[in-house]
């Protein structure tokens, strides 16, 4: 098992390596003058080159990526091109933000998921499914700032339930967080726990199809116990493959839900950054979005080695 | 002025709004003014105004703005800041709601020749670090927006010289060229905003300065972390020189969507929003304790043409353009006729009006189509206007005007620029080549002096010139008019370049003025006009005691 | 659906099952996809928008561009401008007709470039293997770590905004959803002993990819296909909504919502009509996509989506 783990993180290491060379090249062809954005609308040409100079704008790229990287591993990546305010800084106070209401959104979403998917399974074929299958179909058909947008109208506005805009930390007060948190938690889990039931139905209407199921069934075992004994937990192998992917989703999901509940975390920062061609807060993003999202790609091949025993051997 | 909705005024009647308004005005405003700057004698206190007694001096009013990105007065990001900057660091002179010059931490000035300016400083003013406002101060403050490396407002002091401190409270501005006028004006702006020099070299950086602790003399002191174009807090500071305006225990600024502003200000979570599209004017009707205020505004929206591209190289093709384009049409869409369209740059009572140019430009397409022939297209042309990407309103703007110029065979197509690039790209870097940009929705921020107005768009020189050609024969009427001491040959000279600026069309011409629209609940005071977010006058707002609605 | 109900509740009363066994492959599929109502109707109402929008000059009451005047804007339902007109006073339906054709275009072109692309890159990995199974696998793996919509918003970044770089980077972020798909179907192909078969008797590469690996392959990929576009036209009114797709003239659903939000204080149909739009035919793709994989049946598809 431990070996298993190791090796996971040592094929993502050159992944992420990857990715940073990607972000990099992606971000060195953005069109525009960055030096403009830093000196002011109205600066001077000697103004703006200085900035350039400053900046080392001028450099060639294998040698501003040789330099950025290795800053980057040291937890230095850089100034903010518009604000002249360093990244690292920025994603330190940011990354609890997003993750706090991502993480919020995960287990809503999984708790939901994983009780509509059963109760689907369960009846699969009745009326409470095809209800719920009608819900989980809008779920994930729904854009999500059309959802935030409802949300905010009914639950912010007319009926003042909840904050529209802004995040209070969770350590400053979890009453508090959770008030603020909740709607952008809601608008970020509602595609994903669509995803993790349907998911989690097909699984389920799948193992009780098997021929040891319906042998179960025939000697006269509920469907209910057939599905808590044992086919949820075969179904839930290819719905935690599901959830890790959706992991990285929520986090895309995150720029349109921050955008526009008013929190600023990442989503908010990334999205600041590509309006403004602001190239070291795209090159951070990317690159610890990925590193987050390969590293729930490797908790799930653990959680799925260690749930399915045949996989370790591999 | 409970739900007081000014919304279906015209133009004359808000201006005429104001002028009855003068005498009450509790804030420094920089905006909607109607007469003259005066070149004469000022004194008196900024604090004139009658006390407001139901002002809680401990309230928090949560404002939905904050578009700093830059509290270093010398290092300008963007042009909305010095709404934040005002808070913590006073000017020396300000620009009334009226647009007459009044003073603040200078109490009188002098015009000694057209090339000396004394200006004499109130006395027994602190920053708020407990050091002295005096003489030194300023001229270590206006040395460093003139020399300093990281200034970009070395341009707006173009006319400056050096500055000597005669004495504890006198200041000795030596000019290389006769404008006062435009000195003034400035003194009154960006480079006239006054921080501690004690602490500004005691700091580690000037960066670390401005970013974490800056230190002026203002009304309000910064407190928490400041978030550049996100969140930013000021709490009132005791030490204050002025104690008859009424002012506030600290703001909250928060940086809020455009979508979201009405959402906000329905909400309990804030006090003060600036509303940016008219269209969610009508989001606010069933809010009964919001109150919106409607006035016009300094901010222009104006189509850019570049006259060094083909084919407007013709001056011909300009003016097909300014036929060809139903402003009236434009303007009533674009702020649900709130406002009437604009021809000329100044409007009537601002210093740059010129009454003949109100009937200049009808919309007449048949005249255009005319022009279009004599200028070699009788069956038009096409050409590529650019918008910001994320510019919603510059983009309906832009839908009008290309269904309007197809009427007269006109196509014109649309490409997009990242809207934080829309100024390096209207503006190149380098200022020996010119923007490849054709045309475009752009606006433009009218200013008191007419100097700061047109002297970086029509010069060669200037710096948003989209061309980088000069109109000829504008330069010596700027001359004339800087050095212009009396009122009514400034007024004569300025009218004079707006005529010279719309006869050639250079840089395109104005649509309308936005609106600038406030929306606030009913317990704030002190809002004599509504102000764009850009800049907008945070001093002199009060929240009542017990949040009781302001009688009005 | 229908057909699940009796072989999980009995095996002994399968009404569907004596004519669906006497069916085979795509006209059993067929068969089956037929008996599931909701998946008939969402496959009804996606042709009927696909013709509207293929026939959107020829059936639009009026020119979407074609402005009215001041006090004819936010106009209501009438008989001349049946969904009403919008803040320029244009006629609704006809931007809407005009609006799906260029959502249904752009979609399918992303889903078509993806299917492609990943087509590829699935058979040249499985089939290849070795050095080439890896490095297209890293470059996989490196693009699905990258959080798709940051992934698409950094691409129109670089492209600039507009429909048709909007929809290279979503077609960018499908890729390897349908390469690592056709992969797992070419790697689970290659072991069966038929293919085994065919290469011992001498049969080309090219004839195995396109006599087993096809074939095989192209099930899952409908269903996962039928599902992207689902969500492409979500993705595609997301980035509408962060002004990074179509320019006007143009009008795609995303941008009409994107208007629309613009003036949701002022009429609030302008969010509903294209949004509820957006939603349903999206929602039609992803009935039509679980119709299909019902239809099919599990064992053809080869494990979750």
């Amino acid at each position: 098992m431990g070996q298993l783990i190791l090796r996971r993180f040592l094929q993502a290491i050159p992944l992420i390596f990857l990715v940073s060379v990607a972000a990099f090249s992606l971000t060195w062809l953005l069109p525009g003058d960055p030096a403009y954005a830093i000196a002011g609308i109205e600066a001077t040409p000697e103004e703006a080159a200085a900035v350039r100079a400053r900046l080392n704008l001028d450099d060639p790229a294998y040698e501003r990526y040789g330099r950025w990287l290795g800053n980057a591993v040291q937890g230095d990546f850089g100034k903010s091109v518009l604000t002249d305010r360093p990244v690292a800084a920025e994603l330190k106070r940011r990354l609890p933000i997003t993750a706090s209401i991502a993480l919020g959104a995960f287990i809503m979403a999984v708790i939901i998921g994983a009780l509509i998917g059963v109760l689907q399974g369960a009846f699969a074929g009745r009326i409470p499914d095809k209800v719920l299958l009608f819900f989980v179909s809008l779920g994930l058909s729904t854009p999500q700032f059309w959802i935030a947008t409802l949300l905010i109208t009914y639950f912010g506005v007319k009926w003042q339930l909840f904050p529209v805009l802004g995040y209070v930390s969770f350590a400053d007060s979890p009453a508090q967080w959770l008030k603020f948190a909740f709607l952008p938690m809601l608008t970020l889990a509602i595609f994903t726990w669509s995803e993790v039931a349907r998911q989690l139905r097909t699984g389920l209407v799948g193992v009780l199809d098997q021929d040891y199921v319906r042998a179960a069934r025939a000697r006269g075992i509920s469907n209910t116990r057939i599905i808590g004994r044992h086919a949820l937990k075969n179904a839930a192998l290819p719905t935690i493959t599901i959830i890790g992917v959706r992991l990285g989703f929520l986090l895309a999901g995150s720029v349109i839900v921050e955008s526009i509940f008013g929190i600023h975390g990442l989503g908010d920062y990334a999205l600041t950054a590509i309006q403004g061609r602001d190239v070291p807060i795209i090159q951070a993003v990317v690159v610890i979005s990925a590193g987050v999202v390969l590293t729930v790609g490797v908790l799930v091949d653990i959680a799925y080695a260690f749930l399915n025993p045949k996989v370790r051997v591999r | 002025m409970t739900k007081r909705r000014t919304a279906l005024l015209g133009f004359a009647a808000v201006f005429a709004i104001i002028a009855g308004a003068c005498g009450d005005s509790s804030e420094p405003s920089g905006q909607g003014g109607a007469t003259s700057t005066t070149l004469g004698v000022a004194g008196g206190t900024v604090g004139t105004t009658r006390p407001v007694i139901d002002a809680d001096t401990t309230a928090i009013l949560r404002y939905g703005s904050m578009q700093a990105n830059s509290l270093d007065p010398v290092l300008q990001k963007t042009p909305c800041e010095i709404t934040q900057m005002r808070l913590l660091y006073d000017t020396l002179f300000y620009y009334d709601s009226s647009g007459k010059l009044q003073p603040m931490l200078a109490t009188e000035y002098k015009l000694d020749d057209p090339l000396n300016l004394t200006v004499k400083l109130r006395t027994g003013v602190k920053f708020q670090d407990g050091t002295a406002f005096n003489a030194e101060a300023v001229k270590f403050v206006i040395d460093r927006a003139l020399t300093d490396a990281t200034s970009n407002i070395k341009g707006t002091l173009y006319m400056l010289d050096s500055v000597t401190a005669v004495d504890e409270t006198t200041v000795r501005f030596k000019m290389k060229s006769a404008a006062g006028g435009p000195l003034l004006a400035q003194l009154a702006d960006r480079p006239g905003l006054m921080y501690s020099p004690t602490a500004l070299k005691a700091a580690a950086s000037p960066t670390d300065f401005f970013a974490k602790n800056p230190v002026g003399s203002g009304m309000y002191k910064i407190t928490g972390e400041y978030r550049p174009i996100e969140s930013m807090s000021v709490r009132s500071w005791d030490g204050y020189w002025d104690t008859t305006t009424p002012r506030l225990g600290g703001i909250d600024m928060t940086e809020v969507k455009v979508d979201a502003l009405v959402n906000a200000i329905k909400s309990p979570q804030f006090d003060l929003v600036p509303i940016d599209a008219a269209s969610q004017v009508a989001g606010l009707k069933d809010a009964t304790d919001v109150v919106v205020k409607i006035d016009p505004s300094i901010q222009l929206r104006t189509f850019l043409i570049n006259a060094t591209e083909k084919p407007f190289d013709d001056v011909k093709v300009r003016q097909a353009m300014a036929y060809g384009i139903d402003r009236k049409a434009v303007t009533d869409v674009m702020t649900e006729g709130l406002v009437g369209p604009r021809i000329q740059w100044y409007p009537k009572g601002f210093v740059g009006y010129d009454a003949a140019l109100d009937a200049i430009y009808p919309y007449d397409v048949a005249k255009a189509k005319q022009l279009l022939t004599e200028a070699g297209f009788p069956n038009g042309f096409t050409f590529n206007a650019v918008i910001g990407d994320t510019s919603t309103s510059y983009i309906q703007q832009n839908e009008l005007i290309q269904a309007q110029l197809k009427k007269i065979g006109v196509t014109m197509n649309i490409t997009f620029v990242p809207t934080a690039q829309t100024v390096p790209t209207f503006y190149p870097t380098d200022a020996t080549k010119k923007s490849g940009v054709v045309a475009g929705a752009w606006g433009a921020n009218l200013t008191f002096d007419p100097d700061a107005f047109f002297r970086p768009r029509y010069l060669a020189e200037g710096n948003t010139n989209v061309g980088r050609d000069e109109l000829a024969g504008l330069r010596d009427v700027l001359t004339q008019a800087a050095a212009a001491a009396d009122d009514a040959t400034r007024t004569k000279l300025y009218a004079q370049a707006s005529k010279l600026t719309l006869d050639s069309l250079l840089e395109g011409f104005p649509l309308f003025s936005v609106p600038a629209i406030q929306a606030y609940k009913n317990y704030v005071g002190g809002i004599t006009v509504a102000e764009t977010r850009c800049p907008a006058t945070l001093r002199g707002k009060y929240i009542t005691k017990g949040k009781v609605a302001v009688k009005s | 659906m229908t057909s699940l109900v009796p072989r999980l509740d009995s095996i002994a009363t399968l009404p569907t099952l004596p004519k669906a066994a006497q069916l085979h492959g795509w006209r059993r599929t067929w068969y089956r996809f037929r008996q599931r109502k909701s998946a008939v109707i969402a496959l009804a109402f996606v042709l009927l928008m696909v013709l509207i929008g293929v026939l959107a000059p020829v059936l639009a009451p009026h020119d979407p561009a074609e402005q009215g005047g001041f006090s004819e804007r936010f106009a209501g339902f009438s008989s001349d401008h049946w969904l009403g007109t919008d803040h320029l006073a244009r006629d609704v339906l006809s931007r809407m007709m005009f609006g799906l054709r260029t959502s249904l275009l752009a979609c399918v072109l992303a889903v078509v470039i993806g299917v492609t692309a990943g087509f590829i890159i699935g058979v040249l990995s499985g089939y290849v293997g070795g050095f080439v199974d890896s490095l297209l696998m890293r470059l996989v793996d490196g693009i699905l770590s990258i959080p798709g919509l940051l992934m698409v918003m950094a691409i129109v970044g670089i492209l600039g905004p507009g429909l048709r770089n909007a929809m290279i980077g979503l077609s960018v972020v499908f890729t390897p959803v349908f390469a690592r798909l056709v992969r797992g179907q070419v790697l689970s192909t290659k072991e069966d002993v038929y293919v085994e078969a065919a290469r011992v008797m001498g049969a080309k590469d090219s004839r195995i990819v396109f006599r087993h690996i096809v074939p095989n392959s192209i099930a899952p990929i409908i269903v996962q296909a039928l599902m992207t576009m689902g969500l492409a036209l979500l993705v595609e009114g997301t980035l509408a909504y962060l002004g990074l797709s179509v320019k006007p003239p143009k009008t795609s659903l995303g941008s009409l919502l994107q208007q629309g939000f613009a003036f949701k204080e002022r009429s609030q149909r302008m969010i509903w009509l294209p949004g509820l739009a957006i939603t349903t035919l999206s929602w039609a793709f992803n009935v039509i996509a679980d119709g299909l994989r019902d239809a099919i049946g599990r064992q053809e598809i080869g494990g979750g989506a």
